[in-house]
């Protein structure tokens, strides 16, 4: 089992009552799973995906990564391993506006100590997405397609184990949502697992397993 | 294209790059400090040396000068300003006959408004060798005989290499020996023997009309030392008391010098109160615009956090912009300020009216350092501040709001 979520629960205080955003969620992930979270606005598939990334501690229950419970990491751990093994695409959180498309994708690669071809990889992911010719551009002079196009080049320059997308096609008209999600297909077939979170269900063909949330509960859709 | 590694220097250049206008007035801001803290750090210090030196120098106690002209011998000594007074040759000895004096010895001024060597009025100073007290040991320190007719002997500020000839009302002398600086008047003054200066009268272009071509036992000022142990004050009280009624009047070292330190401390003071204003403004504008740099760029590091990056890396690249800005603005800071206080330094002085002497080299280095290191202070200060603030910054929360 590549990732194992038992017991997962986030609550809030608003005013004077506690609410649970994600409520005692138990799942597994193996390796290669194409995993899509559904569910409405407001139901938890955000801050589930956020603690799955290692991003936001839970208030109770654990996330393990091939049985390293990722807030039992201190701060330089947990950030080598979202670094190195969880690659995530935050819905808000786009390119950096200062530097081009291709350090864009490049910078995971700086931000531990590691060698290699940097801009050899950065260039391969470039041309892989489609967006090759855009490496001089700064994100500013790019479409919403296309930006998303970086951020899946960029996510995958460490080779991460699980690749973790919250609404990636949102905004998106329906031949480029189409065009993403081909890639991630493409991208899972390679080896990487990929957990998404949407609730365009016209996206929901290309993953292997659906898990539905409402009010911070998940349960398994059986696909047809 | 640009393959360069993205080091957390590149990216903090790459950073600065984008933003040219928050940048470049950061970058004027520490030039600015800089420029004012070594500027004034070298003013305040060249000035106490000038104080230093002036009371080291003066030799004499008391200066006996024509009635009316007490405020000339002090623009003479301290400015350089060319002066022309005289009294009788023999208030000289009438001044040496007064009880606790025990040295006294005459000056000569006269005034050019033209000769070869200066772009400026020079004082020339005609002294006896054989009595005074006041120059001769200075001057010998660059002159190994005593000084003679047609030699002349220049301050430090005035153009003129040893040997080369220089001329004043028409009548040519030998460069023998240059000062070292002092930082008074006399960096501008010219030098000469008694008899040099009373035939140099005569060869005025004013001759005739001149006080001295007309009565050769004409002297400007009489140097007195008081024997020690007595109150030079006292003394000076007697000499006003016993000639006074003669024209003489008295100008005591110590009152002068004492002038001088009440003027500079004010001086050096408004230099201190602008530079701690300048310090504590840019600690604040630092500090204030890290504080906004960093809420304008939440989403950015959350950014770098979500990719990998841990808080350390963010405190460097935090630190790493400002230093750079702090160092770029340092660095052309301290540079403007070398190019306008050390070229200047003459006319800063002339301006200045004050004894002004700069310190010696080493001086000068630790001055450097020294304001270097205080230049960066406030930066490292914002830096601080802004690893604190990152510490702090709440990633889900950014990721939240950025939705």
């Amino acid at each position: 089992m590549l990732l194992s979520i038992e017991g997962l629960t986030k609550r809030y205080q608003r005013r004077d009552t506690t609410f649970a955003a994600v409520d005692a969620v138990d799942a597994s992930v193996e390796r290669g799973d194409f995993i899509s979270f559904i569910g409405r606005s407001g139901s938890g598939k955000t801050t589930l995906l956020n603690m799955i990334a290692g991003l936001l501690a839970p208030t109770e229950g654990s996330v393990r990564l091939e049985g390293t419970d990722l807030y039992a990491l201190n701060d330089k751990e947990i950030s080598r391993l979202r670094n190195t093994r969880l690659g995530y695409i935050p819905q808000g959180l786009g390119t950096l506006a200062n530097l081009t498309v291709f350090d864009n994708v490049r910078l995971p690669f700086f931000l531990d100590k590691r060698s290699g071809d940097a801009s050899g990889r950065a260039s391969y992911l470039l041309e892989a997405v489609g967006i090759a010719h855009l490496r001089d551009m700064l994100p500013a002079q790019l479409s919403g397609g296309e930006l998303r196009r970086v951020l899946i080049a960029r996510v995958l320059m460490n080779e991460p184990d699980i690749l973790i997308a919250d609404e990636p096609t949102s905004d998106l008209d329906v031949e480029t949502a189409m065009g993403i999600m081909e890639l991630f297909a493409t991208i899972n077939k390679r080896g990487t697992t990929i957990l998404l979170a949407t609730h365009e269900l016209d996206t929901l063909e290309f993953s292997k397993r659906v898990l539905s949330m409402a009010a911070g509960r998940l349960t398994e859709e059986q696909r047809a | 294209m640009n393959d360069k590694p993205l080091s957390t220097l590149n990216i903090a250049l790459l950073n600065l790059r984008r933003k040219v206008f928050r940048t470049m007035g950061l970058v004027l801001l520490a030039a600015l400090l800089a420029f004012t803290l070594l500027a004034g750090s070298v003013l305040s210090q060249s000035l106490d040396n000038g104080l230093n030196n002036l009371s080291q120098r003066m030799g004499a106690d008391i200066l006996a000068v024509p009635y009316g002209y007490e405020a000339n011998v002090q623009g003479a000594l301290l400015r350089g300003e060319p002066s022309t007074f005289y009294f009788d040759e023999l208030t000289t000895e009438r001044i040496a006959a007064v009880g606790g004096v025990i040295d006294v010895s005459p000056q000569l001024y006269l005034a050019t408004l033209d000769s070869s060597c200066c772009a400026y009025p020079v004082q020339l100073i005609g002294f006896d060798p054989q009595t005074d007290f006041a120059i001769t040991p200075w001057v010998s320190q660059t002159l190994d005989a005593p000084l003679t007719a047609g030699q002349i002997v220049i301050g430090s500020s005035l153009s003129g290499e040893v040997g080369q000839k220089l001329e004043f009302f028409n009548k040519s002398f030998v460069i023998v020996a240059r000062l070292e600086k002092t930082g008074m008047g006399f960096d501008t003054s010219v030098f000469m023997d008694l008899d040099s200066a009373r035939q140099l009268a005569q060869y005025s272009k004013r001759a005739g009309g001149h006080p001295v071509a007309d009565n050769a036992n004409l002297i400007s000022s009489v140097m007195v030392r008081v024997q020690d142990g007595l109150n030079t004050k006292d003394v000076a009280n007697d000499i006003l008391q016993s000639y006074g009624k003669d024209g003489v009047r008295v100008v005591v070292a110590e009152d002068m010098i004492s002038d001088v330190s009440s003027s500079l401390r004010g001086l050096t003071g408004y230099i201190l109160v602008l530079i701690a204003i300048l310090w504590i403004l840019t600690v604040g504008v630092l500090l204030i615009v890290t504080a906004v740099t960093i809420n304008s760029r939440r989403r950015e590091f959350s950014l770098f956090r979500v990719l990998g990056a841990t808080k350390g890396k963010l405190m460097r690249l935090i630190l790493c912009e400002s230093s750079i800005v702090s160092l770029i603005g340092t660095v052309a800071g301290m540079l403007a300020a070398a190019l306008v206080v050390f070229p200047f330094s003459t006319f800063i002085s002339m301006q200045l009216g004050l004894p002004y002497l700069q310190p010696s080299l080493p001086v000068l280095a630790l001055l450097f350092v020294l304001c270097f290191i205080i230049s960066l202070v406030p930066a490292c200060l914002a830096s601080i501040y802004g690893a604190v603030r990152i510490g702090k910054l709440e990633l889900s929360r950014t990721i939240k709001e950025a939705e």
